[in-house]
């Protein structure tokens, strides 16, 4: 029965994949709301980054959903591995090493290029192209780094919950204070500013750098927990392998 | 301008179909890396700097290295060093 | 003060907030979801008492179609006051080990009721992705390799339904320009040709994941019987229906033709034969469950293929029913589970139980003074009245899966008031109230059964506003970002100036 199923199903979508080629045209849709917001975007938010005044602006509800749909995949993600690492922990003992001193000073200098471009981004985010996703991810790989230079290290996943908690709240509260003033829900406010300048936009900055604090958070942790789980070695192999595994982490 | 997307476009398929035919798992997960990193130059050039950040950040960054945490995680599963994998 | 954002706001908003919680103080942590849930309730029901007109709410202060709106008529606030309520019902109260599989639930929550109140093509995409997500998690919070396994298949499976879903959203986008439902539906006419009809199959295929539509259900009978129960009647009652919502949705409308219709009609019947056939044939009771699921979905969707208000009324009918008696039944698997021959003699360890599974089952089969028996009669005569070949078909297809259905439902309650071998019923370890939450449901399909009458009408009239194609475009286009009260004052005194 799950053959004919399976079958029933690849060939319906393979006919629709076919009929969908056949009438597609390329270049000729209409841009009805695209163009809508091209014509009163700048005036009616004032930021410089059409992108960043649809994302947090026209669709900001829809930029809750994304960094909760993150929240909720780190969530069930340490829920899943939680269970495991309480069957392992208890058999296998963490190593902790520090023998690629190369790898080791490199992150060291890197990290905090890292933090600025990450912030210089998010921060950035109503002016130029990018903003809190990419500038958080930005942040992610810098806290990650040195996790990947001397494996073992701990995290201190407390206090990465603590901003990604508030992070979240927080633009959540932007959007009710919105509510409050008697306006909708996240609808933008503070003004417009100097278009162009870094205090414009009203409020989209300030979602942005929540977003962004959000997902560097959120990301360093799922990260985290990834690596150091996947760092208990077993007891019986020797340090020679495990310094080759370090190798092809880093290459 | 249209010789820069040609090769874009070769890249993204031979790192396509690299990842179809390669026995490695690790050369499969920088294969579809080289492919998002591909794509992120054609949205550069299709003027979504926005959405090429997002794909050169996300996709061929951040995915990767999960996919190769979670391919480390599963090989440990399995009592195998991962070097054994990537002579394979 | 009043606002319908609320409901969507105040769970995503305890759920990042609750890791913070928990860290400093436990007991407070468990407090919060059960309060938010209480607001959220709250905020629906003072809605839906308020409301005469629909009314439609621009989000961010952007008139539509440019902003996102929530669109508040009866059908959607009812679901989302049934939201709050069946999770409240549900709520792991006992639940000691941590705060993660609660803040998975007020996600669940959140994105639901967002799922029932949008009117935005991509922010239900937005919703769908999140109670995926949740969903996910939820499965998994067993924590046996088994559920991992069946997790595992749902995600991959729900994942490819995402993805097709979003293409059908993309080529609707590319077709008319639009994403808000509204404006979707006065643009319809370009979405009358085969890349937007294929659209519309996209959407039902991916979405379908999630209302066990019949090709992409495969995850079904895994995920039920390998969750816990609580999950089980929460995935099966609730969030299905939110799915097929979405469908009924975008098929009001954008797609009155009958090429749409005869799409959902075929796939439901398809859906009640493959799942009434391997409910009759499976030996396990969870799995028998899930099965019968898929069927009663297929029936829903069977309701919802036919044209104009009785199709309407049928399918909300059907819905609520399934909604009430699904649960009731998952969570009996608390009770007892496993094969079905053991379950000889489990009336008598623990007589309640098995009166209940008698009430549910007699309901689901649709015996005569049973809720389920109007539900289903209103199928039957929305069917004959809808007469083409196609539809009578259907009807044959429906009624034999009743006799089908009353076979294994009434063989299994036999069996349980069979004499057996005394050791054989094992009692499981159960968390406590389990027989109350299933008496919950019991008395609300008995209350049902009571005010037959006025909930007949209330139907109709629910069911005559949401199949109302040009009241829901002129609710979205007069949206504005006031507070309801306010609005409902203007709407009254603009009908007083007419």
């Amino acid at each position: 029965m799950r053959n004919v199923s399976a079958l029933v199903f690849a060939s319906g979508l393979a006919f629709l994949l076919l009929v969908i080629t056949w009438q597609f045209v390329v270049g000729g849709a209409p841009m009805l709301i695209g163009e809508a917001i091209l014509q009163q975007g700048a005036d009616k938010i004032g930021s410089a980054n059409l992108v960043t005044s649809v994302v947090l602006g026209y669709r900001g509800i829809d930029t809750l959903g994304e960094i909760a749909i993150l929240f909720t995949a780190s969530t069930a993600t340490s829920l899943v591995l939680s269970s495991l690492s309480a069957k392992t922990s208890s058999s296998k003992k963490v190593v902790i090493r520090d023998d690629g001193t190369i790898l080791a000073s490199s992150a060291s200098l890197f990290f905090p290029l890292l933090i600025t471009l990450g912030m210089y981004i998010i921060l950035h985010g109503h002016l130029t192209p990018g903003g809190g996703f990419q500038g958080g991810v930005i942040l992610a790989a810098a806290f990650f780094l040195p996790l990947l230079a001397v494996p073992g290290r701990g995290v201190n996943h407390s206090g990465l919950a603590l901003v990604e908690g508030f992070a979240g709240a927080s633009f959540i509260i932007i959007g009710i204070i919105a509510l409050f003033q008697g306006n909708a829900f996240l609808q933008p406010f503070f003004g417009h500013g100097e278009m162009g300048s870094l205090v414009s936009a009203g409020t989209l900055p300030l979602l942005y750098t929540a977003v962004g604090l959000k997902v560097g958070a959120e990301l360093s942790g799922l990260l985290a927990n990834l690596a150091e789980i996947g760092e208990i070695v077993p007891e019986s192999t020797d340090l020679q392998a495990s310094s080759m595994q370090t190798e092809s982490n880093g290459s | 301008m249209i010789w820069v997307i040609a090769l874009m476009v070769i890249i993204m398929l031979a790192g396509a179909i690299t990842v179809l035919f390669v026995e490695s798992h690790v050369s499969a997960i920088a294969a579809t890396s080289a492919v998002s990193l591909a794509l992120s130059v054609l949205f550069v050039i299709l003027q979504a700097p926005d959405v090429a950040m997002t794909e050169a950040v996300v996709g061929s960054g951040l995915s990767t290295v999960i996919l190769a945490l979670a391919l480390f995680r599963i090989n440990k599963k399995h009592g195998k060093q991962p070097s054994e994998q990537n002579d394979a | 003060m009043n606002n319908i954002a609320f409901t969507v706001a105040l769970p995503l908003l305890a759920a990042f907030l609750l890791p913070i919680i928990s860290n400093s103080s436990k007991s407070a942590a468990r407090f919060i979801g059960p309060f938010v849930l209480l607001a959220m309730l709250g905020f629906s029901l003072a809605y839906f008492n308020m409301l005469e007109h629909p009314v439609a709410i621009a989000l961010g202060g952007f008139r539509p179609p440019l902003g996102i709106t929530f669109h508040l008529d009866n059908l959607s606030l009812l679901m989302a006051s049934i939201i709050p309520l069946i999770m409240l019902v549900l709520w792991p109260y006992a639940n000691i080990e941590g705060y993660r599989e609660e803040s998975l639930l007020l996600l669940l929550a959140g994105s639901a009721s967002g799922l029932a109140l949008s009117g935005d093509l991509f922010n239900i995409y937005v919703f769908y992705e999140l109670l995926s997500v949740a969903s996910f998690g939820l499965a998994a919070a067993n924590r046996t390799g088994a559920a991992f396994a069946a997790t595992f298949r749902y995600l991959v499976m729900s994942g490819l339904g995402t993805v097709l879903a979003l293409t059908g959203i993309g080529l609707i986008y590319t077709q008319t320009g639009t994403l808000n439902l509204a404006h979707i539906g006065l643009l319809a006419s370009q979405l009358n040709n085969p890349a937007g009809l294929s659209a519309f199959a996209l959407i039902v295929i991916g979405i379908g994941v999630k209302a066990e539509i019949f090709p992409v259900n495969g995850w079904v009978p895994e995920v039920y019987s390998t969750a816990s129960p609580r999950i089980s009647a929460l995935l099966a009652g609730l969030i299905s229906k939110l799915a097929v919502l979405v469908i009924v949705r975008l098929l009001v409308v954008a797609y009155q033709g009958p090429e749409a219709l005869t799409l959902l009609l075929v796939l439901g019947m398809l859906g009640i034969i493959w799942g009434e056939l391997s409910a009759w044939r499976s030996k396990d009771l969870k799995r028998m469950l899930s099965f019968s699921s898929i069927g009663q979905l297929g029936m829903v969707l069977v309701a919802f293929s036919i044209p104009g208000e009785a199709g309407m009324v049928a399918g909300i009918a059907m819905m609520l029913h399934h909604l009430v008696v699904k649960p009731g039944l998952f969570m009996l698997t608390e009770h007892w589970n496993g094969s079905l021959n053991k379950l000889a003699g489990a009336a008598k360890s623990s007589p309640l139980a098995a009166v209940l599974f008698m009430l549910f089952a007699l309901s689901l089969i649709g015996v005569p003074p049973f809720p389920g028996f109007w539900a289903k009669l209103l199928l039957v005569t929305g069917l004959v009245e809808a007469n083409t070949p196609l539809y009578l078909t259907a009807l044959a297809v429906l009624l034999s899966a009743t006799v089908i259905e009353a076979h294994y439902l009434m063989h299994t309650a036999i069996r349980m008031y069979s004499k057996g071998k005394k050791k054989q019923v094992k009692k499981l370890h159960q968390t406590p109230f389990t027989l109350t939450i299933i008496s919950v449901f019991a008395v609300v399909l008995i209350t049902a059964l009571i005010t037959m009458a006025p909930l007949g009408n209330k139907l109709q009239h629910i069911a005559a506003e949401s199949s109302d194609r040009a009241l829901y475009i002129n609710t979205t286009f007069a949206a504005r970002h006031t507070p309801v009260r306010k609005q409902i004052s203007l709407i009254k005194q603009q009908s007083k100036v007419q």
